[in-house]
């Protein structure tokens, strides 16, 4: 009786531990085989230079990712984002040892990079050009790199990530502007819904805008027809060629409202828009020879 | 092994065949279980796939798989579900803890690499599909349905109802939708579960091979997520509440011996426990500390300085009340929040609540709030291209849904305590068989368990994204349900048998069955 206990324990014991030991054995071996695709270091934060391209083909890699370690990819391939330039960070932030939170880098640091005219500049965009449709995107060291002291920031750019399309483009677009092709990143009116210029469009934005006179409200036809002769040479330059030459193009200035004038504001935009009044796609910026 | 108060711990078994058709309960259980699980296959997936979409948790497990979302780049996450993945190289911080870089570790992580294994093998599209994972759940229930026949005491019919009972509880449309989903939950959702059925194993026959069980299933729920450590009190309480061993003498060291199988799996969950408390993104623990603070504590403070003040950072942060991290208004945007991430962790706040103890009864009253709201209310659970609106919720099985729904807070209350109560005079009742005492015993645990679970994300994480951090304890408080009816049951069925025979007369209510008297079960 006392034995047959002894050996009802001790199988006991055995099942105990051959089961723990199995379900630990085949989850491990299940867990090893799935982690094939474990995430690997990437490159450092310094070799993402001005001009490469990277994938961020997970909408939070972009979004919601600080760091950016991803190597770099041939800008004619599909990518999601450029690096367009590194700057140092300054200031109290940088003397943490601890890598600050997202929130506080972000929020310091990001603007760094939503820097209009040297999007502009990286574009390749001449004064007369809008560009429309691009996002920039701070990056900041690692969790490990900042911790050995480095501070650099990269800042990306990308295409509308919330477009139909995506950021996924096969271009660098770097001097993108200077392309005959550019009219993925010219910005355009269809409708009251600015869009991209290689969608159905109205009208096509030029720069820069222009200024009519300080004089009283004088009604919006005056102020229309105003605003196509300011907007004549900013049109001309546009186009690279006379609007008079341009039978199916008119000039659609977009002025401000009685109110806004009565408040001093007297910016008109110049638009370009189609004279039979149909939409289009594509630009129509001459000058790319 | 046997354990000294369960000298027949398989006289249910033997009673619930009335020693005539002794195969009938494996039989009930193998019928159960295939049942259940085609059951929750049905709802899952008859009339259209239900699942929970992603608000952006799910990157942190499926990344470690090496796999990404299917889907368009643009398409809101959070409105539909998108079950399929796709191979995906992640690099550096884009895996982890929410970019932060840091590991993020869950038992569910083995769930998943064994549906990324079954996908092909069922011929769905990707590398993972989580209509894979729907179907292990659906497995997995039914297995827990079977094993709690097994070692539920009573009748075959009494056990199908509770273990059925114990079955609609995951095929909530609450609890359900998670079983599509790459969240963390169905691990513990599943594993707690599977716990009822093998504590009643453990209490029938309190020896090593139910206990290494136990203890298994224990580390599997707790490494599910941070908050489900909770459930540790309640497992230490079940593992040590009855010796495993036959005392030999009366000793006191023979009582300790009894227990020191208990106190070992305590003393190994406790340590896993630490281990798992050590290892949690330090990202994640600021979120919610800084949820707990100015969205709990600054939401519900009338002095926000001083409570800030109090839990020793700066008052400047009190404009910042009632705000989330990612919001336009957050503290972690200013150069403040540095001190306040250094020094507040888990330990300032519970020491806040220790010394502001009135103040948990804000807590109490938001916590309860969220388990009468019962369910997530902002995730779609179609998949895309469903032809329902976006962010739709399915609804077809509400039966605990119908019970909690808009439960005022004191019937919350009043069920809580009824269910401690009933449980634990069930479990202490020595007219009962060791295996019905059992059924109390888990009434009592699962009870512990809503109270821990409850607490640790009350105070844990306060009342940013509440109703659907609530999903355990709510799942916790629909178990309790089959628990507290069964061990009430155990009271009523001798009076109702009185009543009959009373009534009927001792052959009136049919001929006498050899070996019934032996049952004194349900």
């Amino acid at each position: 009786m006392r034995g047959g206990r002894r050996q009802h324990r001790w199988r006991a014991a055995a099942i105990a531990v051959a089961g723990t030991v199995g379900v630990l054995a085949a989850g491990s071996v299940a867990l090893a085989s799935a982690y094939a695709g474990a995430p690997a270091s990437g490159s450092p934060t310094a070799d993402n230079r001005a001009g490469t391209c990277h994938l961020a083909e997970e909408p939070l890699e972009l979004v919601a990712t600080l760091s950016d370690t991803t190597p770099p990819v041939p800008c004619t391939v599909p990518h999601q984002t450029e690096t367009a330039w590194q700057l140092q960070l300054t200031g109290p932030l940088t003397a943490q040892r601890v890598r600050p939170n997202p929130e506080l880098l972000l929020a310091r640091f990001a603007r760094l990079c939503d820097d209009y005219p040297r999007i502009r500049d990286y574009l390749g965009a001449r004064p007369q050009d809008a560009y429309w449709g691009i996002s920039a995107w701070a990056k900041f060291p690692s969790r490990s790199e900042w911790a050995r002291g480095v501070r650099l920031m990269v800042c990306e750019l990308s295409t509308d990530p919330n477009s139909p399309s995506g950021p996924t483009v096969s271009y660098p677009i770097a001097r993108f502007l200077r392309r005959a092709d550019s009219s993925a990143l010219r910005l355009c009116r269809a409708g009251t819904a600015l869009v991209t210029c290689d969608q159905p469009h109205d009208a096509e934005a030029t720069s820069p805008t222009v200024d009519l006179p300080v004089i009283p409200w004088p009604g919006p036809a005056t102020e229309q027809a105003m605003g196509r002769t300011a907007c004549v040479p900013v049109v001309d330059s546009y186009l690279n060629a006379d609007i008079a030459s341009r039978p199916d193009l008119v000039i659609d200035p977009e002025g401000p409202t009685e109110m806004q004038w009565a408040k001093g504001v007297r910016t008109v935009t110049c638009w370009i828009a189609q004279g039979s009044g149909r939409q289009v796609t594509g630009t129509v910026r001459g000058g790319f020879a | 092994m046997v354990g000294a108060e369960a000298p027949a711990a398989d006289e249910d078994v033997r009673g619930a065949g009335r020693g005539r058709r002794p195969i009938a309960v494996p039989v009930a259980a193998v019928a159960g279980g295939l049942a259940w699980t085609g059951i929750i296959l049905a709802r899952l997936f008859v009339g259209g796939t239900i699942g929970l979409a992603d608000q952006g948790d799910a990157r942190r497990l499926v990344c470690q798989l090496g796999v990404r979302v299917l889907k368009r780049y643009a398409a809101n996450a959070t409105q539909f579900v998108y079950p399929t993945y796709i191979p995906h190289h992640w690099y550096g911080e884009a895996c982890g803890a929410d970019g932060s870089g840091e590991p993020y570790r869950s038992s569910q992580l083995w769930l998943l690499s064994l549906a990324k294994h079954l996908t092909p093998v069922l011929g769905l599209p990707g590398a993972l599909d989580l209509r894979a994972l729907g179907v292990i759940c659906a497995v997995v229930v039914g297995a827990a349905v079977a094993l709690l026949v097994l070692v539920l005491p009573g009748s075959t019919t009494a056990r199908l109802v509770i273990a059925s009972l114990v079955g609609l509880a995951a095929a909530d449309s609450a609890v359900a939708e998670y079983f599509v989903s790459a969240y963390s939950e169905p691990a513990a959702l599943l594993g707690l579960l599977a716990l009822c059925g093998t504590l009643l194993w453990f209490w029938r026959r309190p020896s090593w091979p139910p206990l290494v069980a136990v203890t298994l299933l224990a580390t599997f729920v707790m490494a599910a997520k941070t908050q489900t450590i909770a459930v540790l009190p309640a497992v230490m309480l079940a593992v040590l509440w009855v010796p495993t061993g036959r005392a030999a003498t009366r000793s006191r060291w023979a009582t300790v011996r009894s227990r020191l199988p208990g106190l070992v799996t305590s003393t190994v969950l406790v340590a896993l426990a630490v281990v798992l408390l050590l290892g949690a993104p330090k990202r994640f623990n600021q979120i919610d500390a800084y949820d707990e603070v100015f969205s709990e504590i600054l939401f519900h403070s009338p002095n926000k300085q001083a409570d800030l003040r109090s839990l020793g950072v700066s008052p400047n942060l009190a404009s910042a009340s009632g705000s989330n991290i990612l919001g336009a208004t957050s503290a972690a945007t200013s150069m403040s929040y540095l001190q306040f991430r250094d020094h507040v962790t888990s330990a300032v706040i519970v020491r806040f609540y220790l010394t502001h103890p009135l103040r948990l009864f804000h807590v109490a009253g938001d916590g309860l709030g969220a388990v009468s709201h019962w369910r997530q209310d902002y995730l779609g659970t179609y998949l895309a291209g469903s032809h329902h609106p976006p962010g739709a919720m399915e609804d077809r099985v509400g039966v605990y849904e119908a019970v909690f729904h808009d439960a005022p807070a004191l019937l919350l209350i009043l069920f809580w305590f009824a269910t401690l109560g009933v449980g634990w005079t069930a479990a202490r009742n020595r007219r009962f068989t060791d295996a019905e005492r059992g059924v109390g015993r888990l009434a009592v645990v699962l009870a512990v368990a809503t109270f821990f679970e409850f607490w640790v994300v009350m105070i844990g994480e306060g009342r940013n994204d509440m109703y659907k951090q609530m999903i355990v304890t709510n799942y916790l408080a629909s178990l309790c349900l089959p628990f507290l009816a069964a061990s009430a049951w155990l009271y009523v069925k001798p009076a109702l048998r009185n009543i009959r025979d009373a009534t009927l007369g001792p052959y009136e209510g049919g001929e006498p069955v050899e070996g019934a008297e032996a049952d004194t079960s349900w």
